[in-house]
């Protein structure tokens, strides 16, 4: 494990107040920026020379991660519960305004793998009564998947051209196999959504299905959106608000493994919007590409716990107590006291 | 926390299903010998076996970098950032995520 520089902790303080999911179009995702390690040791020397300080040596760290405990399943399923996507299908809402009222009839959601567009997507149809049109089997799609738009048009024309129910096709990546039959019917498929023949109908896509599907036509770039990508501000928002507090409404500390600085800061500083993001989560983002789901799977790996060594009476005091990533490895270990 | 190895051998192959089972979201090995111009042997010899999960193979995808849920392999989350990498290396189409 590298030996944490608790100097990179403290960045500036930065309220902001963009909510935390934001649904946006595709043009305008961001890529969580990385740290460099070595560009912020480098400002950090300078820094202490302008201030006279002497360089010392880094401090040998708290605690290893050998000497950590993992967290018993159903405390680790309290500290990072799966995430609720249905502010993410609220963003979406908040995204396309007037649609379907406004053209284009169909809109796209676009996300990486395990960032659930289709889970948002069937969120969304549930929300709002929406038809969720199942992908065709494999066996289907291989066969040209006639029998499947030819049911699914029949649906359509049954609800009436008058007033046509909005429907939602959750994972457009399950529909084509990148076969030839498939690629087919995604053409006669968008063919029919896009003139507005199926009605108003949101569709979702695997960012890696689309760029092949962008590859080989021109896929329409109005009215495709993504859940904006998170930054160590939004993941450090979202890993405390998803945290349970403890019986008093605190949240756990977590802190990092071997430095022992808190990584979290207190709900009621997350609650205004106004508190430090520390390296780790900046990190975390940073290596997750700004991808939630996979973010959350990191950092539930990497929880760990102190274990009962005597610190009864200092647990007592602090409450529960977290331990986070070190400042090179985003991966790197969390603790629980 | 060990992240998914390296592939041993990096090779096409093994790009290729990986690449595959990106661009599709997942999907049975039966579909990959359909998909992509190898035998159920080769699919066979790369995937990992789900029983010894533990184990990488000596010619393909270390268990860990994939996973398989009802048959339905797909690139793990904790697996992805390598994946990503090999595809990289192999110069093939990636997403802008």
């Amino acid at each position: 494990m590298p030996t944490p520089t608790a100097a990179v902790e403290s960045s500036q303080p930065s309220p902001r107040p963009t909510p935390l999911w934001e649904v946006v179009a595709l043009a305008d995702f961001q890529l969580p920026r990385a740290l460099d390690p070595a560009a912020v040791r480098k400002r950090w020397g300078t820094v202490k020379q302008v201030l006279g300080l002497r360089r010392t040596e880094a401090p040998a760290p708290v605690r290893l991660e050998a000497d950590l405990q993992a967290l018993p399943p159903a405390r680790l399923a309290s500290l990072v519960p799966p995430i609720d996507w249905t502010p993410a299908a609220r963003a979406l809402d908040a995204a396309i305004g007037d649609w379907p009222a406004a053209e284009p009839p169909v809109r796209f959601l676009i996300g990486p793998p395990h960032a659930s567009h289709a889970d948002i997507l069937r969120r969304w149809a549930v929300m709002h009564g929406a038809l969720t049109v199942a992908a065709p089997a494999p066996g289907a799609v291989l066969a040209g998947g006639e029998s499947w738009l030819a049911a699914w048009q029949a649906a359509t024309q049954a609800t009436g051209v008058h007033s046509p129910r909005c429907w939602v096709l959750p994972a457009l990546e399950r529909c084509y196999l990148r076969h030839a039959n498939g690629l087919g019917l995604i053409r006669r498929l968008l063919w029919l959504a896009l003139s507005g023949r199926l009605g108003p109908g949101l569709i979702g896509c695997d960012s890696w299905a689309w760029t092949y599907l962008q590859h080989v036509w021109d896929l329409p770039q109005v009215g495709a959106y993504t859940v904006q990508g998170f930054d160590g501000h939004r993941l450090t928002a979202h890993l405390a608000n998803c945290a349970d507090p403890d019986p008093d409404g605190r949240l756990p500390r977590f802190c990092n493994a071997c430095s022992s600085t808190q990584v979290l800061p207190d709900l009621d500083q997350i609650a205004r919007g106004d508190f430090t993001v520390s390296s780790q989560p900046k990190q975390l983002a940073a290596r997750c590409r700004g991808n939630p789901g996979i973010a959350r799977l990191y950092w539930q790996a990497r929880l760990r716990v102190e274990p009962e060594d005597g610190r009864a009476a200092e647990a007592a005091d602090d409450g529960a107590e977290a331990r986070a990533p070190g400042d090179q490895n985003p991966a790197a270990g969390l603790a629980e006291r | 926390m060990e992240e998914p190895d390296l592939p041993r051998l990096t090779d096409e192959a093994v790009a290729l299903v990986l690449h595959a089972l990106l661009l599709c979201n997942g999907v049975t090995a039966e579909l990959l010998t359909k998909l992509l111009p190898l035998g159920a042997a080769a699919v066979q010899g790369i995937l990992p076996r789900p029983a010894a999960a533990a184990v990488q193979t000596s010619a393909g995808i270390g268990a860990g970098l994939v996973t398989c849920s009802n048959g339905r392999w797909q690139v793990s989350a904790l697996g992805y950032s390598t994946a990503r990498e090999v595809l990289a290396s192999h110069g093939l189409l990636s997403d802008q995520f």
